[in-house]
C-alpha cells in the first residue's frame, strides 16, 4: 500500500515538473503573453489597492516616527532653501545664457521625448530587482526604455512589455549597467547594481580625480538612456594602488523602496 | 466552491507579496508569504492531497515578477516536495521541534536550490538571469531567518483556519 502511495506521488511529482518545464518553454516562445495578460487584469485592481493602502499605512506611521526630527530638518531646510533660492537664480541665467548660444549656433532645441506617466503596482527587491508599472504595449511602452521620477532621477529601464504592463529593472540590480558622468569633474565609467538597493560606479581611470558629494548623470553613449539624468551622489572613493581602474559607491537620488509613480522616457 | 476560493486566497496574497511586504523589508530582506504558507502547508498536510494546487500562486507570482519565468514556481515545487518528503519519512511526528527543523530545512533548500536555479539559466544566457554570489551570502541568512519565523506563523494560522476550510464544499 504505501509503496502503491509512494509511486504515485512520485508520478504527480515528475508530471508538476513536466508542466513547469512546458510553460518555461511557452513563454520562451512567447505564447503565455494572453495568460499574463488575463493574470495582471484579475490581479491588477487588488494590487493598486494593496498599494494605495501601504503607501498611506506607511505614510501614517512616518509622520508618529518622524516628529522628533521635524525640527531639525525644518530648520536644515530653510537654509538650503535660502540657498537653492540664490543657485536657481544663477541657473535661469545660465538657461538664458544657454538659449541665447543655442540660437547663435543654430542648433535647435533638444530633441522632444514624451514622457508617460505609470503608477508601480508591485514591487519586490528579493525575487529580482524589478518594478511592475500599470502601462503596457498598448500605451507605447517598448523594452529598453528609460524610467525616471517626476525629478529626473534615473530608476531603471522596461526589459519587459505585456499588453498592459511592464517590467522594470531597477538600477541598483546586479544586471544593470549604466553610462554615467560625473557633473564637475566630467568622469566618465559606469553604474552598476550592487548589494541591497546600492549602486557603485566602475571603469573610472586611477588618474582621474572625483569626489564625495558629485552629482552622477547618464552620459547617454551607447545606451538607450538619455544623457543629463540623474543617478545619484558619489558617497565614497574606493582607490586602491594595485587597480587600474578606481570605483565610487553611488546614494542613489531615487528611493526605490518609497515611489509610486514614474515616467517611462518614450 | 473551494477552487474558487483558492484562486482569489492566491491573487489577494500575491497582490500582498507585492505591495505591502515589499514595505516590510528589514535588513533590506522582504518577507516572502507565499514560500511560507507553502512550506507551512507541506508541512501540515502531510499526505501531499491536490498538491498542485500549490502551483496557482507560485505561477501568478512568477507571471506577475518573476523573471526568467517559472524558475520561482520551480524552487517553490521542489522545497513544497522536499519538505513533504521528509515531513513523511523522518519527522513523522507532530510537535514544535519537527516543525521547526522541516520549516527551516524548506526555507533553506528553496534559497539554495532557487539561487542554483537562477545560476543556471545564467549559464544559458536566459534574460534576466544573474545572481551575485556576495549579495547571496549576505542576505540569504537573513532572508532563512525571516522566512522560517513567518513560517511558523502560517503553519499556526493553517492549523488553526484549514479544519473550518475543509468544512466548506
Amino acid at each position: 500500500m504505501s509503496k502503491k502511495i509512494f509511486s504515485k506521488s512520485k508520478i504527480s511529482f515528475f508530471v508538476v515538473i513536466a508542466v513547469i518545464l512546458l510553460l518555461i518553454f511557452f513563454n520562451f516562445k512567447g505564447w503565455l503573453g494572453i495568460p499574463k495578460n488575463i493574470i495582471y487584469q484579475a490581479s491588477s485592481p487588488f494590487l493598486k489597492s494593496f498599494q494605495w493602502l501601504s503607501s498611506k499605512t506607511v505614510a501614517g506611521v512616518k509622520i508618529f516616527t518622524s516628529i522628533k526630527d521635524l525640527m531639525v530638518e525644518n530648520s536644515n531646510l530653510k537654509q538650503e532653501n535660502q540657498k537653492l533660492w540664490q543657485e536657481n537664480s544663477d541657473l535661469k541665467e545660465v538657461a538664458r545664457e544657454n538659449q541665447d548660444l543655442r540660437q547663435r549656433l543654430a542648433l535647435g532645441q533638444i530633441q522632444g521625448r514624451t514622457f508617460i506617466l505609470s503608477k508601480i503596482i508591485g514591487f519586490n527587491p528579493q525575487l529580482g530587482q524589478f518594478f511592475l508599472i500599470d502601462k503596457g504595449k498598448s500605451d507605447g511602452v517598448s523594452e529598453g526604455l528609460a524610467v525616471v521620477t517626476a525629478d529626473n532621477f534615473l530608476i531603471g529601464k522596461v526589459v519587459e512589455v505585456e499588453q498592459y504592463n511592464a517590467k522594470v529593472l531597477l538600477i541598483s540590480d546586479s544586471d544593470s549597467m549604466v553610462n554615467a558622468i560625473t557633473q564637475d569633474s566630467r568622469v566618465s565609467g559606469i553604474v552598476k547594481g550592487t548589494t541591497g538597493l546600492g549602486l557603485d560606479m566602475e571603469m573610472i581611470p586611477i588618474n582621474k580625480e572625483i569626489k564625495t558629494g558629485e552629482t552622477v548623470l547618464t552620459s547617454g553613449r551607447n545606451d538607450n538612456f538619455p544623457a543629463g539624468l540623474i543617478i545619484g551622489k558619489i558617497s565614497d572613493v574606493i582607490l586602491k594602488e594595485t587597480d587600474i581602474f578606481q570605483k565610487a559607491a553611488i546614494q542613489p537620488a531615487a528611493n526605490f523602496s518609497e515611489l509610486e509613480s514614474v515616467f517611462v522616457i518614450k | 466552491m473551494k477552487i474558487i476560493l483558492i484562486i482569489l486566497a492566491s491573487i489577494i496574497i500575491v497582490s500582498l507579496q507585492l505591495t505591502t511586504l515589499a514595505r516590510l523589508s528589514l535588513f533590506n530582506v522582504v518577507p516572502n508569504l507565499i514560500l511560507a504558507l507553502i512550506v507551512a502547508w507541506a508541512i501540515y498536510q502531510k499526505d501531499q492531497k491536490h498538491s498542485w494546487l500549490i502551483l496557482i500562486p507560485a505561477v501568478l507570482l512568477d507571471s506577475l515578477i518573476g523573471r526568467p519565468f517559472g524558475l520561482i514556481t520551480l524552487a517553490i515545487w521542489l522545497a513544497f516536495s522536499f519538505v513533504g518528503w521528509l515531513g513523511k519519512f523522518l519527522f513523522k511526528q507532530s510537535g514544535f521541534i519537527p516543525v521547526l527543523v522541516l520549516s527551516l530545512s524548506g526555507v533553506v533548500f528553496y534559497e539554495l536550490i532557487y539561487a542554483g536555479l537562477i545560476r543556471l539559466a545564467q549559464l544559458l544566457n536566459l534574460n534576466g538571469a544573474k545572481i551575485l554570489w556576495a549579495d547571496f551570502y549576505l542576505f540569504a541568512p537573513r532572508a532563512i531567518l525571516y522566512n522560517c519565523i513567518l513560517c511558523l506563523i502560517a503553519f499556526w494560522l493553517i492549523k488553526k483556519a484549514l479544519p473550518t476550510f475543509n468544512k466548506l464544499k
